[in-house]
């Protein structure tokens, strides 16, 4: 684990996370995962690939391996491995230091990373405009209370006409919607 | 496009411009004291959280011209905790109605700030319309739709009446020295400095003392009054209401004013009977339990704020009260 001091920053944890071919971790928020205020999660792609999936704010970055990725532990993080091949990441979390706050300045300033949509996220968009022009649809999923089993239906209705998002792209898109009605606010 | 079903909850100001956000409602009826309760438990529901649709604006207006909704019968204006949510609910208790109480999305596109200067003149008088239209929708074979608006809409008057040239209106007040008193128990967003923008209450910026916030809502108050008087001297189709003419005036003066109908009757009597805002429970009477409460600081507070307006109100509609002959009874 030599790369690991390569981080010049106190640590509070180091892990390695692997996910395997096919697996997904649910989306979170590093604040509700015991990160405090003045501590960041780093994310270094150890085995990765084309069909690895890190996305941030419902964006799916381009994590190479080699590269090393902070996200705000504030926003929203999930991960999907569409791969054959399981992937592996080093996650650090630390305290924040002059060290690692001149290191985010900087790449702040100079790192243009492309992102795009999560390819979920997007097939779940394109269903939800069908929905939107089905009442019989809306009518099959409109009463349905229990959280597991709405998304479980959505899912259903999603693979019968032939779209490829589950069960983690519904909650991500649930909650992302919850939050903004949520946080509607006065115009002041 | 296809809204049938869905209701408007609210305008969302995206960055690319207003959109209309809807839930399906299907044949649900808007029955609780207030709109937001209704969405409140609507949003428990996963379906409403994962499916709202949004559409522009023009595509509303649009949509609602093909599909105008039940007739606008009658708004009702008012200074709040004067009895407006116990008209509400008698209207609502009818099964021929939909009753728009305090509805969010209205209120989203009433309310204009110096940040928010909303939208140009007669664009705004289409989005009204056309709000009302898509929150009249009949679901239920519903023929009626009542407005009641948040306090501070009376400084939208003009608007209102603008695009609603031919709806019978309402400003219903009461005691202030009551109304007060029950702000003071539980406190509207609106009363306290800060949580809205003091323009839309007719007051202005920084206008106020931390010390005295009962002197900010008297004030607020007054201006409400103020407005909703101006409108019954300059607007027709208007009527002054007090709430000491409650409930009694919803089968008397108001009964036609509202085109109300005979076998309506029951049913509205029956909801008078029951707390406005907890339907559940009995109504009891308060007057009496708010003027004791009342401290002598409020009613200075009263006095200078409101008692003048309040007594200007009660002239006006004793006025016209002796000019109409008297409340007829069916």
């Amino acid at each position: 684990m030599a790369g690991v001091d390569t981080f010049e920053l106190a640590k509070k944890s180091v892990h390695l996370v692997r996910l395997g071919a096919g697996a997904r971790l649910r989306e979170f928020r590093a604040v509700e995962l015991g990160i405090a205020p003045g501590e960041l999660r780093i994310h270094v792609p150890v085995v990765t690939g084309n069909d690895v999936e890190l996305i941030a704010a419902d964006r799916c970055l381009t994590a190479r391996e080699g590269e090393a990725w902070c996200i705000a532990p504030a926003q929203t993080c999930r991960m999907i491995n569409r791969g054959i091949d399981g992937c592996v990441f080093l996650v650090i979390d630390g305290v924040v230091n002059d060290w690692a706050h001149a290191l985010l300045q900087r790449a702040a300033q100079e790192i243009v990373g492309a992102c795009s949509e999560p390819v979920g996220a997007a097939s779940f968009r394109a269903f939800r405009d069908r929905v939107f022009d089905h009442p019989a649809l809306q009518a099959r999923l409109a009463d349905i209370t229990r959280p597991d089993q709405f998304f479980e239906a959505v899912v259903t209705a999603g693979t019968e006409l032939g779209f490829a998002f589950d069960s983690i792209d519904v909650e991500s898109a649930l909650n992302r919607s919850r939050h903004d009605w949520m946080m509607r606010t006065v115009a002041l | 496009m296809n809204l049938d079903g869905w209701m408007p909850v609210r305008i969302a100001r995206r960055a690319d411009g207003p959109r209309v956000e809807w839930i399906l409602m299907g044949a649900e009826r808007l029955r609780d004291p207030f709109f937001v309760q209704t969405m409140q438990r609507q949003m428990m529901k996963p379906f409403h959280q994962l499916f709202r649709r949004e559409t522009t604006i023009d595509e509303m207006i649009a949509w609602t011209a093909a599909n105008p909704g039940a007739p606008l019968r009658g708004i009702v204006f008012h200074m709040s905790r004067c009895g407006s949510t116990l008209i509400g609910q008698q209207l609502a208790a009818l099964e021929r109605t939909i009753v728009a109480s305090e509805p969010e999305p209205m209120d989203d596109a009433l309310r204009v700030t110096p940040r928010f200067p909303g939208l140009p003149g007669s664009d705004e008088v289409r989005l009204v319309r056309a709000l009302a239209a898509a929150l009249g929708q009949p679901r239920n074979g519903e023929n009626a739709l009542y407005l009641k608006t948040d306090c501070w809409h009376i400084h939208r008057f003009d608007l209102l009446r603008q695009a609603f040239p031919d709806a019978p209106w309402i400003f219903l007040y009461r005691d202030p020295i009551e109304v007060l008193v029950s702000q003071q128990r539980m406190p509207s967003a609106w009363s306290v400095p800060g949580l809205m923008h003091p323009a839309m209450l007719g007051l202005e910026p920084g206008d106020w003392s931390p010390a005295e916030r009962d002197v900010y809502c008297a004030r607020a108050l007054a201006q409400v009054c103020d407005a909703g008087l101006r409108a019954a001297q300059q607007a027709g189709s208007g009527l002054l209401v007090n709430y000491t003419e409650l409930p009694d005036a919803m089968y008397g003066r108001l009964f036609r004013h509202f085109s109300l109908r005979a076998e309506d009757l029951p049913a509205m009597r029956s909801a008078a009977e029951r707390d406005a805002k907890a339907p559940a429970g009995k109504f009891t009477p308060d007057r009496a339990g708010k003027q004791a409460e009342a401290t002598e600081r409020l009613r200075a507070v009263v006095a200078e704020h409101l008692a003048p307006i309040y007594a200007q109100l009660e002239a006006e509609r004793l006025t016209s009260l002796h000019a109409a002959g008297s409340a007829i009874s069916p």
